[in-house]
């Protein structure tokens, strides 16, 4: 799960290849490195995050380039470890994005043939077995298109040589896309290292090795020449700065009433097909924050439509043959979720509809499902997502609102002036006690149960604190356990079904000596007497309290980690989007 | 040539408008007072500002962003003074820079006569002048400041706007600049005092009216939105996207509407009125010379008059908010007014109720056939 | 010689006329106004161009292609984001290897002018006067050379003004490299040139003819300038009992109905419908697949591609964008009752006679007025017999 850009062009690759990089960083940020073709082949590598690094990187030379940024899948993120992958004779380099599941026989084989390998990557076997059939061949797309065939698994890869114009790419289950500039062709894992250059762009599919030059790309697949439509790519260039905030997870926080509002705007749900509009049974597919969006979501529907909502993680949809019907919902902020993919294709493979939600136009699942909603929470980089969560609610809200014969309508239209009330709460006792917290559970029923998962998993990406989410009920079955003075109890208690029973689990929970922070509603005359803090919320309806209490736990998460010194926009061993399986 | 924008102050004066947000971000004519300052900064090619910035910094933060020039913000943690403040950004000055409160209006032409004389200070005239820093004045030249005498020996006031070098950081001593600027006076260095063409402050928030009326009288009418063909609109009217008026309804400008709002039918809206995005307007309503901010409700049969509404605000039916004199205790202190009403953030009013020179604070419910009348409600009061 | 001509911007001051199209592609005689200064160049001998695009730049792309239809070499480089003037020839670097000519592509200028310019040693800066020097960058000239530049200057010095063309060597790359970028982030070719001026190193060239296109307005004038050399053309259908005066040049596939009387200069485009009975006067041009129908009267005005105006009209001294459709009866006026000049939207127009700026697909109900100075975004909508003044926003709607 790595970003790649290739450069051939009119320009120095070196600074174009470094910006682009800084685009891709979402996809991992362990190590990064470029390579160029100057008088001959020039690289540079580091471990560690290109902002802060990017200096050497900038002053190579020569008109060709690639270029990586790393989350580290084989071989812990060092400089070695760092792409690109020079072949025994430093004059062949690689980029690759994927994993290659057969490496350890491929390299087995090639140390047996006396290459001599600096990496612990799966990437670097690649690179040795080119040059084989370099050496034999002389000609680099042939080469390529030879060991192609050997690979299994997923791969986007780049590949250059020196005394070569051109860069040779290939991509099979791992995204690619060329931009076609003027005197210049990009290759990246997305688009938004390109569309600073060019809105022209081929889009590879599986299967595809290609050839470009400054001028011309030739693309072939399974041996033959083949044409890959030019799409002119709509988006403008969004302007990410993060102004005077302190980090970008705070602005996206304070960005959130907009994300909502405006989503609920723009999700009109008569210009989607039919099959989304009544569907008879719905299968939720996504993973990480995005799978508690589709849990709410379960709640939701099933409570005012009665439509069965089955949700399963993406990643384990696969293993087991499920019987799948009716219309099946993949939920993925970026568009490129691997396991949120492979599970669509799956469902389509079972001939369900599917619906895609996401917040980048042109990414892979929009091109990939029968029908795609944008959220329209705009750029999120934080890697903690809070917006883009928002605003997957906001689109969920409304299927459910237009299911349910759009009863809601005006709530929706007004849930964002709740959201942004609740920007002021002052959480500074709460904080404390959490910063001196080494494990916290969050506690909730119904969908304040999804909330419940969502806080703690803010909170453990974003502090490092060990947090789990816990259905209120369940807390008895074993966890209890574990409950002491020593680890506070974070508990949704809003008015409701559940209330008179989250009481009674407050409690027991506080019998056992546990601190208790709870959430309710502004007013609450029960709550604030048999809890430690009380977080009031305003008083409105469930579903917006939903949100209400969300954006509480973003903040509490955000403020804990800044008061423990951490480093909230891009946490240890984390990427905003995870594009392998 | 920089600018330094002090956006961190409360303005404790004018609260219960100030929960959110600070004085320097509440909209008049429907933008954030700190944006007219901006942008009389920019029309005199002052492009590299810094804001200073404190009290609820995340609201002015989340404004600044989305301006399309980048803004320096710098963090004042306490609000000292305005000396303090101005230190906060001392890092981020080089040369020559301007000073400038965020929560006053001044005009472009003003900042013209001041900019390119280091050491000047732009005062004007005002009746009431015990509110401000009182200026003497001899050949042009700043012999004293007077911070809000009882009685004041002159009605030229300080606008707070100052042209300055880089030393003044130096002289800095106390926690404001009048007693920075006095130290320099007294040091015999010269201040020139220059007459402002326009400036406006308001101390109290029902002197945001005032500004209010001011700020429209040069609205430039266009109309978005969707309006009915029996709708008629007369003056200035600038109505804005997804808006939608409704039948019958009568617009007497200089109006301002801002995005998605649904007026009307039948209602009437009278000069000097500024309505945020998204706000209703039921039928049979009656609004002139009134502020409302976004995302507020006024129900059917209401007059509205000379009456600032925060955000979130929802009055039912039959609500009446028209000016009164009467006497109200600002900040300890008591002090003569003749407004309507002054409506904080999510204040619920129930229908058939009365408001005469009232200030309801924030998150307020008021039940039905209220009738208030020269009252201070507190924050999160429940009137029977 | 090689050319670059910058056209990435979008041209603010012409909306809402830019919605679908940047500033250079507004047409002007039925041309895009870019084309009219590439043919001036072509002309003048130059063959192989270079655009620099951004705003809109597929429909520059489309429209002139690789350029053989004019019988000349265009590449193209991308300028996505408006980072200034600077930035913009930046990207033209490469692509140009020689001395070369730089235009702004959103002015008029003569063959000579242009084959003179290209004579005089490099580097060299094309100025003109005018009457409002106020609006552009002013300079001073001694000697030959420009000895000051000041931009928008509240109080110009003189009324020579730098007209936007220049002959640069390869070193001006160099110069644009040295310079920082403003606090905004924007690189200025004026500050560029700042150097050279300063060395007296910038020399200065006379233009004996330049027009630029500030706003809406403008165009009415640029377009009878241009159409004062037409020759009367006719590729389509007269009927009988139509009466032509003066050069009216009619494209292929339109028709002109009976009845009809067009007093020229007059340009009409492709595939258009005029008449029965249609009066057409002054310098009018309309685009292609127009609708001029029975007892309408259009006067000096631009009709872009598409626009329907078809039953019992009056447009005059107007600006019209593609694809409107004009209710019947739905007129318009463009004489104020005080004779005073025309504003619209708070803009002094300088003309005592202006009818409406008018969007794209603009759609009137029948018996509308249109008043005097009003400017109608694009995608508005109106029911019949609303009254119309003032600024409407795109996609407004009375209804």
């Amino acid at each position: 799960m790595c970003g790649i850009v290739g450069y051939v062009g009119r320009r120095d690759a070196a600074p174009l290849i470094v910006e682009g990089l800084k685009k891709l960083e979402y996809r991992g940020y362990d190590s990064f490195g470029v390579a160029t073709i100057g008088k001959s082949l020039e690289f540079d590598k580091h471990k560690g995050r290109i902002s802060e690094n990017a200096r050497s990187a900038i002053q190579l030379k020569g008109k060709i380039g690639i270029g990586h940024t790393r989350w580290a899948t084989h071989g812990i993120p060092n400089d070695a470890n760092a792409h690109p992958h020079m072949d025994c004779s430093g004059t062949i380099a690689i980029v690759h994005n994927g994993i290659i599941e057969n490496y350890a026989e491929l390299k087995r084989q090639l140390k047996a043939r006396g290459h001599t390998f600096r990496s612990d990557t799966d990437t670097e076997v690649v690179v040795h077995l080119i040059e084989e059939e370099y050496g034999k061949r002389k000609d680099l797309l042939d080469a390529v298109r030879t060991v192609i065939p050997k690979l299994e698994g997923s791969y986007a890869l780049i590949v250059i040589a020196d005394k070569e114009e051109r860069m040779i790419v290939a991509r099979n289950a791992s995204p690619l896309v060329i931009g076609i500039g003027d005197g210049e062709i990009f290759a990246a894992s997305d688009m938004t290292p390109i569309l600073e250059h060019t809105e022209r762009a081929m889009f590879l599919e599986d299967g595809d090795i290609a050839t470009i030059s400054r001028e011309e790309v030739t693309i072939f697949n399974k041996g033959k020449v083949v044409k890959r439509q030019l799409e002119l790519i709509d988006w403008s260039l969004e302007d990410v700065k993060k102004g005077g905030f302190a980090h970008y997870m705070l602005k996206e926080i304070y960005e959130q009433p907009q994300a909502f509002y405006n989503t609920i705007r723009a999700v009109n749900l008569e210009t989607v097909s039919e099959f989304v509009r009544h569907p008879l049974s719905v299968t939720v597919v996504a993973c990480g924050s995005s799978y508690h969006a589709g849990l709410i979501f379960k709640y939701l529907l099933e409570e005012s439509c009665r439509v069965p909502v089955r949700i399963e993680f993406a990643s384990e949809f696969k293993y087991y043959p499920p019987p799948i019907e009716g219309l099946v919902v993949g939920i993925t902020q970026s568009g490129e979720t691997a396991d949120t993919i492979t599970a669509l294709k799956q469902a389509k493979t079972h001939n369900c509809r599917t619906l895609a939600i996401t917040n980048i136009l042109g990414s892979s699942v929009s091109r990939l499902a029968d029908a795609t909603i944008f959220m329209r929470a705009g750029p999120e980089i934080s890697v903690a997502a809070t917006k883009s969560f928002i605003a997957q609610l906001a689109v969920l809200m409304q299927i459910v609102n237009n299911i349910s014969g759009t009863k809601c309508n005006d709530m929706l239209l007004h849930a964002h002036q709740s959201i942004e009330e609740i920007l002021l709460i002052n959480l500074t006792d709460a904080v404390s006690v959490c910063a001196g917290a080494k494990d916290l559970f969050y506690v909730g029923r119904g969908p304040f149960y999804a909330v419940a998962l969502e806080g703690a998993l803010k909170m453990k990406e974003i502090s490092y604190i060990h947090a789990e989410g816990y259905a209120a009920g369940e807390l008895k079955h074993g966890p209890f356990a574990l409950l002491s003075s020593e680890t506070p109890v974070i508990a949704l208690c809003t008015p409701g079904d559940t209330y008179g029973v989250m009481i009674s689990n407050i409690k027991e929970m506080k019998a056992r000596g546990a601190p208790v922070i709870a959430i309710g509603s502004e007013g609450d005359s029960e709550l604030p007497d048999i809890v430690d803090i009380f977080i009031p919320i305003p008083r409105t309806t469930p579903f917006v309290q939903v949100l209400t209490s969300l954006v509480t736990l973003q903040l509490l998460a955000y403020y804990t980690a800044v008061a423990l010194g951490r480093d909230v926009d891009k946490p240890r061993n984390l990427a905003k989007s995870v594009t392998v399986e | 040539m920089q600018a330094v924008i002090l956006a961190a102050g409360e303005g404790k004066r004018v609260r219960p408008l100030t929960r959110g947000r600070p004085k320097a971000m509440i909209p008049v004519a429907n933008r954030p007072i700190i944006e007219y300052v901006i942008e009389a900064l920019l029309k005199n090619g002052i492009r590299d500002i810094v804001v200073v910035v404190g009290y609820r910094k995340e609201q002015v933060t989340r404004f600044l962003n989305q301006l399309n020039i980048p803004i320096e913000v710098v963090v004042q943690t306490k609000q000292l003074g305005t000396a303090h403040a101005l230190l906060c950004a001392e890092s981020k000055i080089f040369g020559d820079f301007l000073v400038l409160p965020g929560d006053n209006y001044i005009d472009p032409q003003s900042i013209a006569h001041i900019k390119d004389i280091p050491n000047s200070m732009l005062v004007k005239e005002h009746p009431n002048p015990s509110n401000f820093g009182v200026v003497m004045l001899e050949d042009g030249c700043v012999t004293q400041i007077i911070e809000k005498p009882e009685h004041a020996p002159s009605f030229i006031v300080s606008t707070g706007i100052y042209s300055l070098k880089k030393d003044f950081f130096s002289k800095i001593q106390g926690n404001d600049i009048t007693d920075a600027i006095s130290l320099m006076i007294d040091e015999g260095e010269q201040i020139r005092a220059i007459p402002a063409d326009d400036w406006q402050d308001a101390i109290f928030a029902w002197d945001l009216l005032k500004m209010n009326r001011r700020l429209l009288s040069n609205l430039s009418p266009a109309r978005e939105g969707t309006v009915s063909r029996q709708t008629i609109i007369q003056g200035a009217a600038k109505i804005g996207k997804g808006t939608t008026i409704g039948p019958n309804t009568i617009i007497t400008g200089p109006v301002i509407i801002g995005n998605d709002c649904t007026i009307g039918p039948n209602c009437c809206i009278l000069p000097n009125t500024s309505i945020g995005s998204r706000v209703t307007i039921e039928p049979f309503t009656s609004i002139g010379n009134t502020l409302i901010m976004d995302d507020s409700m006024i129900g059917s049969h209401s007059l509205i008059k000379d009456t600032v509404l925060g955000e979130r605000c929802t009055l039912a039916d039959h609500t009446s908010a028209s000016p009164a004199n009467g006497l109200l205790e600002i900040e300890g202190c008591v002090t003569k007014s003749e407004f309507g009403a002054i409506f904080g953030d999510n204040v619920k009013g129930g229908s058939f109720s009365l408001y005469h020179n009232c200030i309801i604070g924030n998150n307020v419910t008021i039940e039905e056939q209220g009738c208030l009348k020269s009252r201070n409600i507190p924050d999160s009061s429940m009137v029977m | 010689m090689e050319c670059v001509v910058l056209a990435a911007g979008e041209g603010k001051r012409m909306r809402p006329l830019t919605a679908k199209r940047p500033k250079v592609m507004l047409p002007l005689a039925n041309r895009p106004m870019m084309e009219h200064l590439v043919l001036a160049a072509r002309d003048a001998g130059i063959t192989d161009f270079v655009f620099v695009v951004g705003y809109g730049e597929r429909e520059i792309r489309k429209y002139f292609g690789n350029g053989s239809e004019w019988g000349i070499h265009i590449s193209y480089a991308a300028q996505r984001n408006q980072h200034g003037t600077a930035d913009a020839v930046r990207s033209a670097r490469d692509l140009v290897t020689g001395p070369f000519l730089l235009m702004n592509g959103d002015m008029i200028l003569k063959a000579g002018d242009i084959a003179n310019l290209c004579s005089q040693p490099a580097p060299c800066m094309g100025i003109s006067t005018t009457d409002h020097p106020g609006d552009y960058g002013v300079i001073l000239e001694d000697g030959g050379f420009v000895t000051s530049l000041e931009e928008k200057s509240k109080k110009p010095k003189s009324n020579l003004i730098n007209a936007g063309a220049y002959l640069f060597t390869q070193e001006i790359f160099d110069l644009i490299d040295q310079v920082h970028p403003s606090p905004r982030g924007e690189l200025e070719l004026t500050d560029a040139l700042a150097g050279l001026i300063a060395e007296k190193k910038l020399k200065a060239y006379h233009m004996s003819y330049w027009m630029d296109v500030g706003h809406p307005w403008d165009m009415l004038d640029a377009n009878t300038t241009l159409m004062g050399s037409l020759d009367a053309k006719n590729a389509g259908t007269v009927e009988e009992g139509v009466f032509l005066q003066g050069s009216v040049d009619i494209g292929k596939g339109s028709v002109i109905k009976s009845g009809t009387y067009i007093e020229g200069p007059c340009v009409i485009g492709k595939n258009c419908r005029i008449g029965p009975h249609a009066y057409i006067r002054g310098a009018t041009s309309i685009g292609d697949d127009c609708h001029i129908g029975h007892c309408s009267e259009i006067k000096n005005s631009i009709i872009m591609n598409g626009t329907k105006i078809p039953h019992f009209n009056y447009i005059g001294d107007s600006v019209i964008g593609s694809g409107c459709n004009f209710g019947a009866g739905t007129k318009l006026a463009n004489l104020r009752h005080d004779h005073q000049n025309v504003k619209v939207c708070g803009k002094d127009t300088r003309r005592k006679k202006f009818g409406a700026v008018i969007g794209d697909d603009v759609s009137f109900g029948i018996n509308c007025s249109i008043n005097v100075g009003s400017m109608i975004g694009s995608g508005a909508q109106f029911a019949p017999n609303s009254s119309i003044e003032g600024c409407t926003g795109d996609k407004a709607t009375i209804r």
